[in-house]
């Protein structure tokens, strides 16, 4: 297929899981901030900017969670909102519209007057929760239809490639940003309890999580679970065996090159998550070892653009 | 308006007692008809269409309509109009009543376009080498040298199997004896060709029976006639040679017919960033590696082809393209710098290359033009500005045009003083008397202005799919049938 198509595709992926992410943050955070201390408002905001990637916004207010929420929801100039990651799909669909099937198509359009046309000032009153929810169903029902209306092969599995590698990011960021609250000791018991639960309810890993772990809600639990876990769909793990999977299958359609580079830096990192103790992480330091699941989920996306979407000409056997 | 119990075809009717769905059909004199040789009797072509127009009810012809528009909405034949709020999904106006031509007139048409898309292949080759023909003085030097559509760049340049316009679409109207003459030829990059293929697609499903009966030639075979012409302007004759659609991009106004192009003859869409030219061949960039590419049917005018060799601000074209055609490695079609040819001025000189590159009489003629560039005729335009269409030649779309008879005494003044400044830039013509055909308007049947533009294909051989894209001045009185003005279309019927 086109490197275009393949990239417009890849990003479509990566900005509605990035939208999801967003949306899933907002809502559990605005159930959790009713139960919360008042002084633990002072970190929760900030953190939570931090790890959808929003520019810090200068004197917010430590209860001031509608600009906080605004910022990262509907701001128009915030190029990580909602609102920009769902435009910007759109944008990356359209360029492949007449290869998917119109209700695909339909069901972004949907989404995308969604956010334009929602102003947080109006729906702040009573139960903002239920917008950022609907946003987040939108996104499933649009995965829910390519799955099952589009034929998977290259295509579709870029837009997987895309999904689980923003998935990657954008859990190792999140637990990055509450590392301090998990292992910090100056903070409130209960607070630093509910901190614990937002993240993993953050990622609806809450159930499942009480499940495997039998209520021992310690912070080297929820690190595992959250990062080495091998069956929960939002584990680091889980999502970067996905891009290792999607990248042998398009691989196998496009052949040698820059791929097997590419297999090899998904293959360490899949090794690495795979055979990881996460008491040697906590050990030699639970930062680090986020620090580096980032940068090789960068390399790659690097690697990606370098073997199938921007190649220099030089690489390419003519 | 409600149909009457009496509107069965078996009801009588005599002159004074019109039927009723033609209650407002005036013929009036000054216009050719094209479906009835007089009032109440309709031309033979005409007459199955006629007596089901009395047969159904006008609410039922209502209901087709709108059947009609749900079709388009859902082939996706549609164009977005974005508004602050909400972008909505449009279709272009739709006429239900199709326009006939009959196979004798087919015949004329076929003939006259052949002939006459030859000529301007050999005109352009003839400009682009030797210009033999400005050495015999048949067309003045500087009305081809001054044209902004001439390109230096080609000279000398040879083009594979001498094809300058593989796709053309002239425009034909009928005069008021029902003649057929050319309005305009659109040598560049034509549009509208999806629309003939999406109008035929819908006319048989909401007039299934008529068009059944009536034997209507088909015209869904263009796709794969393109690709055949594509494919055999190909410089290396590889069998397996790839073709692509380049287009502008999702925000061209004729992106849907691009897509469909490219998806019916099974090639790739492709942007210009999609190609790059390495040892001047050009390839395009996929998962798997570079695809060399060999014919580019182009959707891009000239100037943003190749920011190298033209406006260096384009970034819809390929750097370098220019190169890799003129050292042969890429065939592009249209050819680069046809804009010459289908100058509105040239335009008045092609019967007269007609005869100088065929010796033939022209078959299908012009309407007349007066040349703002020669004294005595922009003196006898401008004394008859109130009786005459003036049109700026390097215009499109019915923009930068003056109708007489129904422009102000200010809009006139204003186009006298833009000709004294350029004269070069304007022509002139008699107010077309352009056919009227059927339409069904508010439940009634009403006459309204139409052209023809049908698609000639160009490359081992010349074909011409019987049909092509009839447009409609949808107002009412208008003779202006561009969809930029208001215009809409209706299928054309080609029978056996």
């Amino acid at each position: 297929m086109l490197s275009r198509v393949a990239d417009s595709v890849y990003w479509t992926g990566r900005y509605l899981e990035r939208a999801e992410h967003t949306a899933h943050l907002i809502e559990t955070n605005l159930n959790l901030m009713l139960e919360a201390s008042p002084q633990s408002h002072d970190h929760r905001w900030p953190r939570l900017l931090g790890a959808c990637m929003t520019p810090e916004l200068e004197d917010l207010k430590p209860d001031d969670a509608f600009s906080a929420v605004q910022a990262m929801s509907l701001a128009e100039d915030n190029p990580q909102s909602i609102r920009a990651c769902i435009l910007n799909a759109r944008e990356n669909m359209r360029q492949v519209r007449e290869r998917i099937p119109t209700e695909v198509f339909e069901q972004l359009n949907t989404l995308y007057f969604k956010v334009k046309q929602t102003r947080l000032e109006s729906i702040w009153g009573y139960r903002p929760d239920a917008f950022f929810r609907s946003i987040r169903h939108g996104i499933h029902l649009f995965h829910g239809l390519t799955d099952a209306t589009v034929p998977h092969e290259e295509g579709w599995r870029f837009l997987q490639l895309g999904r689980s590698l923003e998935r990657a990011q954008g859990v190792a960021r999140l637990v990055h940003a509450h590392a301090p609250m998990i292992f910090g000791a100056e903070e409130d018991e209960a607070d630093r309890y509910l901190a614990w639960v937002g993240l993993l309810k953050s990622c609806e890993a809450y159930m499942p999580f009480l499940e495997r772990y039998r209520s021992r809600i310690t912070p080297t639990n929820i690190a595992e679970y959250m990062l080495l876990d091998e069956d929960f769909p939002r584990s680091v793990r889980y999502a970067v065996d996905q891009v290792a999977m999607n990248l042998e299958a398009i691989a196998l359609d496009n052949g040698g090159r820059n791929a097997a580079r590419l297999a090899r830096l998904a293959g360490r990192l899949q090794s690495q998550l795979s055979y990881a103790q996460i008491d040697e992480v906590m050990d030699a330091g639970l930062l680090n070892f986020l620090h580096e699941v980032l940068t090789r989920c960068g390399e790659i996306h690097a690697a990606v653009y370098r073997a199938y979407i921007a190649y220099p000409v030089e690489e390419v056997a003519v | 308006m409600t149909a009457s119990p009496t509107d069965t075809p078996n009801a009588p009717h005599d002159a004074d007692e019109v039927p009723a769905p033609f209650k407002r059909y005036e013929l009036g004199d000054v216009f050719f008809d094209e479906m009835f040789a007089e009032a109440g009797v309709p031309r033979a072509s005409y007459r199955l269409l006629y007596d089901r127009l009395l047969e159904l009810s006008a609410e039922e012809w209502q209901r087709r309509q709108e059947s009609a528009e749900v079709s388009f909405l859902n082939q996706g034949v549609t164009f977005t109009v974005y508004g602050d709020k909400e972008a909505t999904e449009r279709i272009f106006p739709f006429d239900l009543l199709p326009r006939i031509v009959t196979s004798e007139d087919w015949s004329v048409i076929e003939r006259g376009l052949t002939q006459r898309i030859t000529a301007l292949n050999h005109f352009l080759r003839d400009i682009y080498s030797d210009a033999m023909i400005l050495r015999d003085g048949v067309i003045p030097r500087e009305l081809v040298y001054s044209c902004k559509h001439y390109r230096r760049e080609m000279r000398g340049l040879r083009v594979p199997r001498d094809v300058y316009v593989s796709i053309a679409g002239s425009d034909l109207v009928r005069t008021e004896n029902g003649d057929w003459a050319v309005l305009e030829d659109n040598l560049r990059v034509p549009s509208g060709v999806s629309y003939m293929v999406a109008n035929r697609e819908t006319s048989k499903r909401t007039l299934p029976t008529l068009f059944g009966a009536c034997g209507v030639r088909p015209v869904d075979s263009y796709p794969q006639a393109l690709l055949r012409t594509l494919i055999s302007l190909s410089p290396t004759q590889r069998p397996d040679s790839t073709v692509v659609v380049l287009t502008p991009g999702v925000f061209n106004s004729a992106y849907f017919e691009h897509t469909f192009l490219a998806r019916e003859m099974g090639v790739q869409l492709v942007e210009g960033r999609d190609l790059l030219v390495h040892d001047n061949v050009v390839y395009m960039r996929t998962t798997s590696g570079l695809e060399r590419v060999d014919v580019i049917y182009r959707r891009i005018d000239d100037d943003f082809i190749d920011p190298v060799a033209f406006r260096p601000d384009s970034v819809l074209g390929v750097p370098g393209l220019f190169n890799a055609y003129r050292a042969g490695n890429v065939a592009l079609a249209n050819a680069v710098g046809n804009g010459v040819a289908d100058d509105k001025a040239v335009y008045a000189y092609v019967p007269r290359m007609i005869r100088y590159y065929l010796d033939e009489d022209p078959i299908i003629h012009n309407i007349e033009t007066f040349l703002l560039g020669e004294p005595e005729q922009r003196q006898h335009v401008l004394a008859n500005l109130d009786k005459l269409v003036v049109k700026a030649v390097g215009e499109a779309g019915g923009y930068g045009m003056l109708i007489g008879p129904h422009a102000t005494q200010q809009q006139r003044e204003e186009f006298a003083d833009a000709i004294r400044a350029n004269p070069r830039n304007y022509i002139a013509q008699p107010t077309l008397k352009l056919s009227r055909g059927p339409c069904f308007i508010d439940g009634h049947v009403e006459p309204r202005h139409l052209d023809l533009r049908p698609f000639v294909l160009t490359g081992e051989t010349t074909t011409i799919v019987p049909g092509g894209l009839t447009r409609v001045a949808m107002r009412k009185g208008s003779l202006v049938v561009n969809s930029s003005q208001g215009g809409g279309s209706k299928d054309t019927w080609v029978l056996y």
